[in-house]
This record gives C-alpha cells, sequence and structure tokens, in this order.
C-alpha cells in the first residue's frame, strides 16, 4: 500500500469521524433547542450544579452542540470543534459517574425528553468515552480533504 | 505544535462564547425561552437508595408523627391485595397501567399528605408473594410520578416496594396473604429499579 492510499483511507477515515460526531451532537441538541424548559429541568435533576447555573447551561450547552455539529459536517473550524466535543464528552462522562455514584435512578437526557432518553448505567460513560476518543482522533489528524479547511488552506497556499 | 494548540485552543473558546451569545439571543426572543437564572427550585424526581434507607428509617413512631417527620405511605397495588395486607397507616391508590390512578384518589393523597403534615409520601407497589415467588407488578414509581406531576412535593418510591419494606421491619396489617396475588398480573425477571 503505497502512501496515497494511507492518504486516502486516513481521509475517509476522517470523514466518518467527523460526520458521526457531528450527526450524534447535532441529533442531540434537537429536543434540547425545542423544549429548554425539559432540558433544564433533566439539568436539575443531576443534582450537580447549583441552582443559578442550570438555566444557563440547560440555554447555552444545546447550541454549543449545534455549532460543533455544524462546524464538523462543513469542515470548518474543524480542530476547534472536535475539542469542544471532547470537552462536553467528558463533562457529561464526569455527570454520568457522579449520578452512577449517587445511585439516582433517572434518565440521563442525552438525546432527548426524560421519557424516551436512556436510562442511566454504565454503559453511557462507556459511548461517552468512545465519542472522546473520536474527537480526540479528529483533533490529532489534520483535516481530511473534504473539509473546508483543506480547501481555505489550499486557496492561502497559492495566493 | 504548540503554536497549532493554543490556536485551536483560542478558536476553541471563540466558538463557545459565539455559540453562547446566539443562544442567550434566542433564548430571549422566543416564547418558549426560559429565565437565564432561576431562583425556584426544580420539582426533581430522582428517586434513589437514599430515600430507600429514609423509608427503611420511618418506623411506625414517624408514622404516628412522635419523632421527625411524618411519613406516609401509599400502597399502589390493587385494593384486595392492599386490604391482604398493608403497611399500618397506609393509604390504598390503585394503579391502572392504562389509565393511572383515579383523580380522586389523588386528591385524597393530597388531603391526607396536608392533614398528617407529612413531610414525606412514600410510594410502594411490589410485593413477592413468599409461597408462589410471583411478583406483582411494581406500579410505585409510575404511581409516585403522577402525585409529582400533580403537584404534591415531598414523593418518593420505594424501590422493592411492600416486600423491601417488611424486610426492613415494617409492620403490616390486613386480612393475611393474598389469594389475589397469585391471580395479579406478574412480571419475571424482579423488582424494578
Amino acid at each position: 500500500m503505497n502512501s496515497t492510499h494511507k492518504k486516502w483511507i486516513l481521509d475517509g477515515v476522517s470523514v466518518a469521524a467527523r460526520l458521526s460526531l457531528a450527526i450524534t451532537f447535532i441529533y442531540a441538541c434537537i429536543h434540547k433547542i425545542a423544549v429548554p424548559y425539559d432540558f433544564a429541568l433533566q439539568v436539575a435533576t443531576y443534582q450537580i450544579l447549583p441552582l443559578s447555573l442550570i438555566n444557563l447551561q440547560a440555554i447555552i450547552l444545546p447550541w454549543l452542540e449545534l455549532v460543533t455539529g455544524v462546524l464538523l459536517i462543513a469542515g470548518w473550524l474543524t480542530r476547534p470543534a472536535a475539542l469542544i466535543t471532547c470537552g462536553m464528552n467528558i463533562m457529561f462522562i464526569v455527570a454520568i459517574a457522579m449520578a452512577l455514584a449517587a445511585d439516582l435512578q433517572l434518565q440521563c437526557g442525552c438525546f432527548a425528553a426524560a421519557d424516551v432518553g436512556d436510562q442511566m448505567d454504565s454503559d453511557l460513560i462507556i459511548r461517552d468515552a468512545f465519542f472522546l476518543l473520536v474527537g480526540a482522533f479528529v483533533v490529532y489528524i489534520r483535516p481530511d480533504r473534504l473539509t473546508l479547511d483543506h480547501w481555505l488552506a489550499k486557496r492561502r497556499q497559492h495566493a | 505544535m504548540v503554536k497549532i494548540a493554543t490556536k485551536v485552543l483560542v478558536l476553541a473558546f471563540a466558538i463557545t462564547a459565539g455559540s453562547a451569545a446566539i443562544a442567550i439571543a434566542t433564548n430571549a426572543v422566543r416564547p418558549s425561552g426560559i429565565p437565564l437564572v432561576t431562583d425556584i427550585p426544580y420539582e426533581i424526581f430522582a428517586p434513589c437508595k437514599d430515600s430507600e434507607a429514609e423509608a427503611k428509617a420511618a418506623s411506625a413512631a414517624e408514622l404516628a408523627g412522635t419523632s421527625g417527620g411524618v411519613v406516609l405511605y401509599i400502597d399502589a397495588r390493587p385494593a384486595e391485595m392492599f386490604e391482604a395486607e398493608h403497611i399500618e397507616g397506609s393509604i390504598n391508590v390503585p394503579y391502572s397501567a392504562l389509565f393511572g390512578a383515579k383523580p380522586e384518589d389523588v386528591e385524597k393523597v393530597k388531603t391526607t399528605a396536608q392533614a398528617k403534615k407529612a413531610t414525606k409520601i412514600v410510594v410502594y407497589g411490589l410485593h413477592q408473594d413468599a409461597a408462589t415467588e410471583k411478583k406483582s407488578v411494581d406500579f410505585g414509581k409510575p404511581l409516585a410520578q403522577q402525585l409529582v406531576e400533580s403537584g404534591i412535593k415531598g414523593v418518593t418510591y420505594l424501590a422493592g416496594g411492600l416486600t423491601k419494606l417488611k424486610e426492613s421491619g415494617q409492620t403490616t396489617t390486613g386480612k393475611g396473604s393474598a389469594p389475589a396475588e397469585k391471580e395479579a398480573p406478574t412480571e419475571k425477571g424482579g423488582a424494578a429499579q
């Protein structure tokens, strides 16, 4: 296998990683943005944040998920966007671990309202750890050829 | 390398700040927006093992209101099972999988809680028949949820239900072991939560 093949394979993996992160985060934010009160209630249920920060978190987090998702799909500011997803995944892992440690029997609220969300268990940590690794991979490797970053860098080189 | 890392970090902060600005601005103009800061605590329904421990500690003395807060027990099982055996002082609110609890029963919980000045309302549903090892469906959790949604405060449910309460030494009363229990819907695999 020559270096061109390797490059294409790496690009393919990069695209898959980028898009899987983007789709997951965009899907996760839809309900949270649509019904902010539900998400605020979900955040409150974790009993981690002080009351004064619950609403702020519930308002900002879904939009951050949306913006990073869109940036990852477009491939613009790919690395910073992927870094943010890593930060969010670390935050989710810590929150889930704390809820599990406190034996709170609640819905994770990761994707939707309480009635359809995932039940809290250690599998959620594994899932978020997987997305953390995917995000770290996207941060680490050079943006693939299907990204706006790559196109802009090429344009700058030609200019 | 350090230069790239710094650039990535700075851009990540910029994206976060930009997203936060969009989020706050959108929240401010939309009708379903929520206040940035709330000082009214959320009505949280998050049953945990702590509630189980509190229920265990809720002895007959507490039921009588002689020590600590008053605990009101709510039995979510069908009436015939309640009549056969229930926690002393508990009230029966039969829960239907299709229709939930009757509004008048929910109202009864409200008035009883107010009258007894109950600080905690513990809902239990599950009970395992010692002879057949069959379990009734645990409606403790959905009933507790319905009570919370109807505005009743201090509601929790007991994982393990009546069986757990009996194990913790709570005294029961009733006509004796319930034949109806054997006829009740059963679920394989054990207690909810």
